[in-house]
């Protein structure tokens, strides 16, 4: 029975009044539970962290969120952009309807309707050119659900491995690091060993505003403890300086000779655990080729502390400083995040961050890690994990190897030979192939690659003239300027799905809300396209969320990332599960390769003899892990004398991206409105620039006005630039050159000059 | 038309006259007695002023009443609203 | 500049009438609770907060700087809105609960009478 307005609101203010008192007033769900919030578990939408969530839900709308007290990630705390996270669910930014491109314009249609051009078109494309003619491009903030219905229908349908993910462009570095190091992906610890470790080196990480609470954890724990050090090496002052005890600003790109350096000192001043190396590590070159801790000594001779400073420009004391305090620190927890994933040598740095504590034996033990933090919310868990990239398989499966291959297309009902044994493109070179016209249709999910892949403007050639599918929440973004076709995508909290962050934990996420006017669950959109390009026996059976979660889990059997304990019940009552979780009762795994890890407690004793740690993974030999002899690369653009500043890029706290879900907050947009360049003081004085002045920053690739910030962070002859604003758009600017191992770009290194605009 | 919903106070012996006092107020409905002396109401009136006024005469007038809480307080135009949904 | 808004008189009659009587269990009431919107005077609304307030409100800025929120960054319309959508000139506790929810139980052994009771506005230190 319909109400009047007024009896709405006075009934309404009774039941505020009545719950000021801890009473409620209309219990049930009077006036479909217009009056009361209900709260439900889930995780946040930002970064990797993981941060648990509660979602307060009243009258159909999600209207507050705050921290999960009972989540061990962030024990009930939240960073500003979690706060406003309702105000990008209700947006007037949400897209409501499927749109198609007629005469150069994006008009509203139906789903049928734009389900079937899709369908058509890309069945034209694959009977004319074959399926390695068509491409996914995905997302680290995908569930995993998602990312498996487009890694089954590309690549086990379609028959292209291209399929690709912004994690690309994130944590590729990272991937390739813990394979060669550790012979498995992800780091060995957890969050839990933040607080035990009494020294941490942020590497490349703005932690305080890129990933607060970890930063939150890490402050805490320091303010409690003051015999906790914090070391930094980064080129720019950021707000994690405030807890710094030291800190070293290389140039941007150079320091790589800096990490030898640091393992030069340990292993010449006696703080190398020679016991560890000998029974847990191979010592192996460039060339795989295997050494002796003494030629690994010999290698180091050039990386004296002199040396790395001539390389580097960090002060030889500062390097020694910081190595003694790794050294001399009972407990050392390394972190880092895009400083040394987005980089030319991206796999090496990691090799060498994670070779400091193999040398010294700080892994395996409580407060000691090589961790590395994940930019995006399901990264790890979608994309790492998932499979969701042209190499890889569900499960930790390679498409290189045909028992692999045989094993997913079972499960996935198609025969092996669907899946090519061959990795497709991989981001850079798909969207070079959209540019040649090799590749002649992509769908987009969940992510703007218009606006955030390096050397931008090289790629809008290629979405301009080939078929570009987009499924987004938010409309418009400068990846659906390109689009052919929109599709109206569900947001989080209107849909149900995993997502698993930075620590190998998986978290379930509830469906709170009916989506937004029209839009879909993207998993629904790609299960019902695969129907309508003829895979109707493939896709018939997908009719919840947990179907695709259990067959995808089912692949994780008897893997190092074993989640057969995670069903979906026991996550929708827990905060999360680590894996390797291999049973319901498992409680999860807080340390991998050592005591307490299911796999390393089911390993044959004699395996074990006289070791602390084996590291079982697929890439490692003998359960041994790997100190690499990496020597010193420059950045792929150093500076020179034409363009003689380093430009480097990255994230504020208060904005995630490409600003669709934080640019929906006043607040947020009231914090940092619009983009700037941070010079040095020293700078600006040398270049006449005062603060506020509007500048042209230019690199080989293009030039953009923007306002300068004139601030002591940036070390000098460093600049940096946020990439958030489509109107400030610097991606424009970065190099595209990538790392031969991950193919991970160099967005942290362009040469660039500046002047008055 | 500003509407308030209140936790009316009271002395617990008197509660229950005081429900049937309020409940002779124009403009003034209640929402029952809880937590032993406590009533819930809801005030409307014509102009905020007249809510404050309303509350400052119960607490004067009534016996027993020891305070008037608001907890919610809406202004919104619902006459014109109430138009628009015609 | 605060437009205090008419529901504040309203709840200012509450306050009095607490006062005047001793026994009240103010656990249900959470006074200084209450949402208080007003109008930001008209300013070059492309500016964030601080690029003005450090200026026209040095001392807060200062204070606020040294508070667990200035450390963090959090910036000022984390309790007081953008200024231009929504402006809240009087902080008010059901915001800090949505961050600080581990803090509830903390907030109700103080009888629910609002977090700034305790805490300084802006360098957040409890004072007596």
């Amino acid at each position: 029975m319909a109400i009047s307005r007024r009896e709405f609101i006075k009934t309404s203010a009774a039941a505020t009044a009545a719950a000021s008192i801890g009473v409620q007033l209309f219990p049930g769900k009077l006036y479909g539970g217009a009056f009361w919030t209900t709260w439900h578990k889930s995780v946040c939408r930002y970064c990797g962290v993981g941060c648990g969530v509660m979602i307060g839900e009243k009258g159909g709308k999600i209207t507050a969120i705050k921290g999960d007290n009972e989540n061990t990630v962030n024990n009930g705390h939240l960073c500003l952009k979690a706060f406003y996270l309702n105000k990008a669910v209700h947006a007037d930014t949400r897209l409501k309807h499927p749109m198609i491109r007629k005469n150069g314009k994006l008009v509203k249609a139906s789903w049928d309707e734009a389900l079937d051009l899709v369908a058509k078109k890309f069945n034209e494309i694959r009977k004319a050119h074959g399926g390695n003619a068509l491409a996914f491009y995905g997302s680290g903030q995908a569930e995993t659900e998602e990312t498996y219905m487009a890694n089954k229908l590309f690549k086990g349908c379609i028959g292209t491995n291209n399929v690709e993910g912004n994690p690309r462009l994130c944590m590729a570095s990272a991937v390739g690091g813990y394979l060669t190091s550790l012979g498995a992906d992800e780091p060995a610890g957890t969050y839990q060993d933040i607080e035990k470790a009494k020294l941490f080196m942020l590497v490349g990480t703005n932690t305080a505003e890129a990933h607060p609470i970890v930063f939150e954890r890490i402050m805490r724990h320091k303010n409690k403890n003051p015999d906790v050090k914090i070391v930094i090496i980064d080129p720019r002052k950021t707000p994690t300086d405030q807890v710094a005890d030291l800190h070293l600003f290389p140039k941007p790109g150079f320091d790589l000779a800096v990490f030898n350096a640091i393992a030069h000192i340990l292993v010449n001043e006696g703080y190398a655990d020679e016991s560890f190396i000998g029974k847990h590590v191979f010592i192996k070159d460039n060339e795989e080729n295997k050494h002796t801790f003494e030629e690994y000594k010999k290698f180091l001779e050039d990386y004296t502390p002199e040396n790395a400073e001539k390389i580097s420009g960090v002060p030889a004391q500062d390097i020694i400083k910081a190595a003694r305090m790794f050294g001399k620190a009972k407990t050392a927890m390394s972190m880092w995040t895009m400083g040394l994933n987005q980089r030319m040598r991206g796999v090496w740095a990691n090799n060498l961050i994670t070779n400091l504590h193999l040398i010294t034996g700080k892994i395996g033990v409580p407060g000691s890690d090589a961790f590395s933090l994940t930019g995006q919310p399901n990264a790890c868990g979608g994309v790492r994990e998932g499979g969701g990239l042209c190499h890889i398989l569900p499960g930790h499966h390679l498409v290189v190897k045909e028992a692999h291959r045989k094993k997913v297309a079972k499960v996935w009902g198609v025969p092996a030979s669907n899946i090519q044994p061959k990795p497709g493109k991989h981001t850079i070179a798909m969207f070079s192939a959209l540019n040649t016209g090799d590749i002649k249709g992509i769908y987009i999910m969940c992510t703007n690659p218009a606006h955030s892949l390096p050397n931008l403007s090289k790629y809008w050639k290629g979405l301009k003239e080939q078929f570009v599918v987009v499924a987004d929440s938010f409309f418009p973004t400068m990846t659906t300027d390109y689009a052919d076709v929109v599709l109206p995508a569900a947001f989080w909290t209107e849909k149900e799905g995993i997502y698993g962050c930075t620590e190998r934990r998986s978290q379930y996420m509830p469906k709170i809300i009916d989506p937004a006017g029209e839009a879909r669950w993207d998993a629904f959109i790609l299960r019902d396209l695969g129907k309508k390009m003829g895979f109707e026996k493939e896709f018939a059976k997908y009719e919840t969320a947990e179907i695709m979660w259990d067959e995808y889990r089912s692949l994780t059997k008897g893997k190092d990332m074993n989640l057969m304990g995670a069903s979906y019940n026991r996550l929708k009552e827990v905060r999360g599960l680590v894996w390797p979780v291999p049973t319901e009762d498992h409680p999860g795994t807080y340390k991998r390769f050592t005591d307490g890890d299911p796999i390393y407690d089911a390993l044959p004793a004699e395996k074990k003899k006289g070791r602390r740690m084996y590291f079982y993974g697929p890439k490692a030999k003998d359960g041994k892990a790997t100190v690499w002899m990496r020597p010193h690369a420059d950045p792929g653009e150093p500076t020179d004398a034409e363009f003689p500043i380093a430009l480097t890029t990255g994230r504020i706290l208060e904005h995630w991206h490409t600003l669709t879900m934080t640019g929906t907050s006043p607040e947020l947009n009231r914090a940092v409105p619009k983009a700037y360049v941070e010079i040095n003081p020293a700078d600006a004085k040398k270049m006449g620039i005062k603060n506020k002045d509007q500048v042209i920053v230019e690199t080989r690739r293009g030039e953009l006005e923007i306002e300068a910030r004139v601030i002591d962070r940036p070390a000098p002859g460093t600049v940096f630039v946020p990439f958030h604003w489509r109107e400030w758009p610097i991606n424009v600017l970065c190099s595209d050159v990538f790392d031969p191992g991950s193919k991970e770009p160099e967005y942290k290194v362009a040469a660039a000059r500046i002047r008055k605009a | 038309m500003p509407i308030a919903g209140v936790v009316v106070l009271t002395v617990p012996e008197k509660t229950n006259e005081i429900l049937l006092q309020l409940n002779k107020i124009k403009n003034v409905t209640t929402y029952g007695v809880h937590k032993e002396n406590f009533v819930v109401a809801v005030f409307e009136g014509e102009t905020p002023n007249e809510l404050e006024g309303m509350s400052d005469r119960i607490i004067k007038t009534i016996p027993g009443v020891l305070g008037i809480y608001p907890a919610y307080v809406n202004f919104e135009d619902i006459e014109l609203q109430e138009d628009e949904e015609e | 500049m605060l437009n205090v808004s008419n529901a504040w008189k309203i709840i200012v009659v509450g306050i009095t009438a607490l006062v005047s009587s001793l026994i009240i269990s103010c656990a249900a009431i959470g006074l200084g609770n209450k949402v208080v919107t007003g109008k930001h005077i008209d300013v070059d609304f492309s500016l964030s907060c601080n690029e003005c307030h450090i200026d026209v409100t040095p001392d807060i800025v200062a204070d606020w700087k040294s508070s667990g929120h200035g450390r963090m960054n959090f910036g000022c319309y984390i309790c007081h809105g953008d200024g231009e959508v929504e402006f809240y000139p009087v902080a008010f506790t059901e915001k800090c609960i949505t961050c600080h929810s581990n803090n509830e139980e903390h907030l109700s052994e103080h009888k629910n009478r609002g977090c700034f009771r305790c805490h300084d506005g802006h360098t957040l230190i409890p004072h007596e």
